[in-house]
């Protein structure tokens, strides 16, 4: 606890943020990546059950279909309706849930079923978004990853499968460009797309019983990062001492739909160095969050 | 007033009505399984039916009281005993320190809950302190109760009762005259029937496992739990099988993966799945559900959207009275 500390200990104090990545130069920064109206934006809206539906924006993976689902998202989050309980987006829909029991005693009166309601006032809220000139924002995070060695024991194996040496493999998972799509299968878990094809590599036939969080791993053409200690089948290929998910941030997930992720190599020592580091914050900041 | 965890029985946790607004960063709902039993246990001892329960499973579970209190217990009927007399369940009653609460033997159904007079002592993460066991958030410590813990509870509003007779020690509980009725609740048979309504997927499944959902018995198996219940039965499958984009799913989804065996999605369901969904149990009879122990068989019953909404409309407005006639009940103790 002394070198560094004191420059930690601001940081841990007027941010609520991750610090560590910012101090550490490994930026979480916004760009503007696109700016056009969504005037060519289409939908259809299904039930999920009585007390959701989906919202569904096009069949396949693509960027321009994550964009209208990042603005619909907004508009009616912006602009809740009584009883709206929260969105879920994923590749190519919308999820909207609500409050059955409040929607119950708001539309007693009323002709329409709540469905209904609920969809017009879901309709009036994308049509809104049509209507407004848009200036979308996207967060390019870079997640440091030490690769190979005891954090990415498979890391050989997905070599000699695509008949690469390690470096090369490194090299394609670090030039990558990521987009994560969505969020689930355990909290904080980057669903992203993006992955070259050259370094694809199948789960593991037996799953490993304990996969230390911030493992990255490959399965299939896909890759991911694990964000909790988690039983698991993916190759993995490198740790990031960088954390996933904190239920002590807001939000408590470190990538949201939409990001662009880029993975940044960083040799051993460093991996320990922001571990250490990243520790120091939780503890100061512990410390600050007991005091008041 | 706390009470000594002596036995954890199968499952205990700590629960409210679940933990949402992070849906989009992974995070599962959590909650009470049976949200009606949760609220009314919270109602009857005076709470407002925000405050923690403690979710009991099936049989095992016992804790000492180390201070007098009002307590209800709800939702499964697991035969609470407390010392060696038989607890009243779905009313107030007043237990006396270092009495002995112990779940015996499972009658019907397959969770409890147990409300204490002003809530368990829990501290909130991320807006609820719902047990979320994958993330080991919330609860005790993220994790089911132990043998050993300690729980504290939160002052209460209700007041001790007036006994006619100075506080024998040996009588170890007080109770009121009066009891919720169990007209009132979903119905607790061993086989019910759920009523469900299509899923987005319904129209993929051949029509032979259309028939067969809604015309045959599945049976809940021992691989079912808080995230799920996986039921046994005639197979489901698609027209043609086809991968699915992993998008949302809600309490209540039945999802269907290649094995054709059904899995019913509970309060600890991941945000997301891949699965085709060919049904959504309604709102109304998830509580039924919850109460499902393994073994128990299940069928279904195909109804509307808008049955569905207007059913539970109209249930939300009988509890809005339940609650009323509690409240008044309860300041009638004190007059």
């Amino acid at each position: 606890m002394d070198n560094g500390v004191s420059d930690l200990h601001i940081s841990a104090t007027c941010s609520t943020g991750w610090i560590l990545i910012d101090k550490m130069s490994y930026k979480v920064y916004h760009i503007q990546l696109w700016t056009e109206g969504m005037s060519a934006m289409e939908w259809t809206i299904h039930p999920l059950g009585d007390s959701a539906v989906l919202i569904e924006f096009g069949q396949e993976i693509h960027g321009d279909i994550l964009g209208r689902i990042q603005t619909a998202a907004h508009q009616i989050e912006q602009g809740p309706f009584p009883g709206w309980i929260e969105c879920v987006p994923s590749y190519t829909t919308l999820a909207v849930y609500y409050d059955l029991a409040v929607l119950s005693l708001i539309n007693r009166s009323g002709n329409t079923g709540i469905y209904e309601t609920v969809c017009q006032l879901i309709e009036q809220r994308l049509l809104m978004g049509l209507t407004q000139e848009k200036k979308q924002q996207t967060r390019v995070v870079d997640i440091p990853v030490c690769y190979g060695g005891e954090y990415g024991p498979d890391l050989q194996l997905v070599a000699d499968r695509n008949g690469l040496t390690t470096d090369q493999v490194i090299q394609i998972h670090a030039s990558g460009d990521y987009t994560v799509y969505a969020i689930g299968f355990a909290p904080g878990f980057p669903y992203m797309g993006g992955m070259s094809p050259q370094i694809a590599a199948p789960r593991k036939q037996t799953p490993r019983l304990t996969i230390p969080a911030g493992s990255v791993g490959i399965a299939g053409e896909q890759t991911g990062i694990y964000p909790l200690d988690t039983p698991g089948g993916w190759q993995l290929i490198g740790r990031t001492p960088v954390r996933l998910f904190d239920p002590k941030q807001t939000p408590p997930a470190l990538l949201q739909s939409g990001d662009k992720v880029r993975f940044i190599p960083i040799p051993v020592e460093e991996y320990i160095r922001l571990g250490q580091q990243a520790s120091n914050v939780r503890s100061q900041a512990d410390e600050e969050g007991g005091r008041r | 007033m706390s009470i000594i965890v002596e036995k954890p029985g199968l499952l205990t946790t700590i629960q409210d009505t679940g933990r949402t607004g992070y849906g989009k960063d992974g995070v599962s709902i959590t909650g009470a399984m049976d949200r009606p039993a949760h609220m009314i246990a919270n109602w009857l001892v005076g709470n407002t039916g925000q405050e923690p329960t403690l979710e009991i499973t099936l049989s095992g579970f016992a804790v000492e009281f180390t201070a007098d209190c009002w307590i209800a217990v709800t939702g499964g009927q697991l035969t609470p005993v407390v010392n060696a007399q038989l607890l009243p369940m779905w009313r107030p009653v007043y237990v006396r320190k270092g009495s002995r609460l112990s779940f015996k033997k499972v009658e019907s159904g397959c969770r409890a809950y147990l409300a204490v007079a002003g809530g368990w002592q829990v501290p909130s993460v991320m807006g609820s302190v719902s047990t979320y066991l994958r993330a080991g958030i919330g609860g005790q410590n993220g994790r089911a109760l132990r043998e050993g813990d300690i729980l504290s509870t939160s002052s209460g509003q209700l007041m001790p009762p007036k006994l006619s007779i100075e506080p024998d020690r040996m009588i170890s509980l007080h109770t009121v005259s009066w009891q919720v009725s169990s007209l009132l609740l979903p119905s607790q048979t061993g086989k019910p029937v759920i009523r469900i309504i299509p899923g987005r997927e319904w129209g993929d499944f051949s029509t032979a496992s259309q028939q067969s959902l809604l015309e045959e018995n599945y049976r809940v198996t021992p691989q079912s739990d808080r995230m799920g219940y996986r039921l046994s039965g005639s197979l489901l499958e698609l027209k043609s099988a086809r991968d699915y984009l992993s998008e949302a799913v809600a309490h209540g989804t039945i999802q269907v993966p290649a094995d054709g065996q059904p899995i019913i999605l509970m309060a600890d369901r991941q945000t997301l799945g891949g699965y085709a969904k060919i049904a959504q149990v309604i709102s109304l009879d998830l509580p039924v559900m919850a109460q499902l122990a393994p073994g128990d068989y299940v069928r279904f019953e195909m109804v509307s959207i808008g049955e569905a909404q207007q059913w539970y409309g109209t249930w939300v407005r009988e509890l809005h009275v339940l609650r009323r006639m509690i409240e008044q009940k309860l300041k009638d103790l004190h007059s």
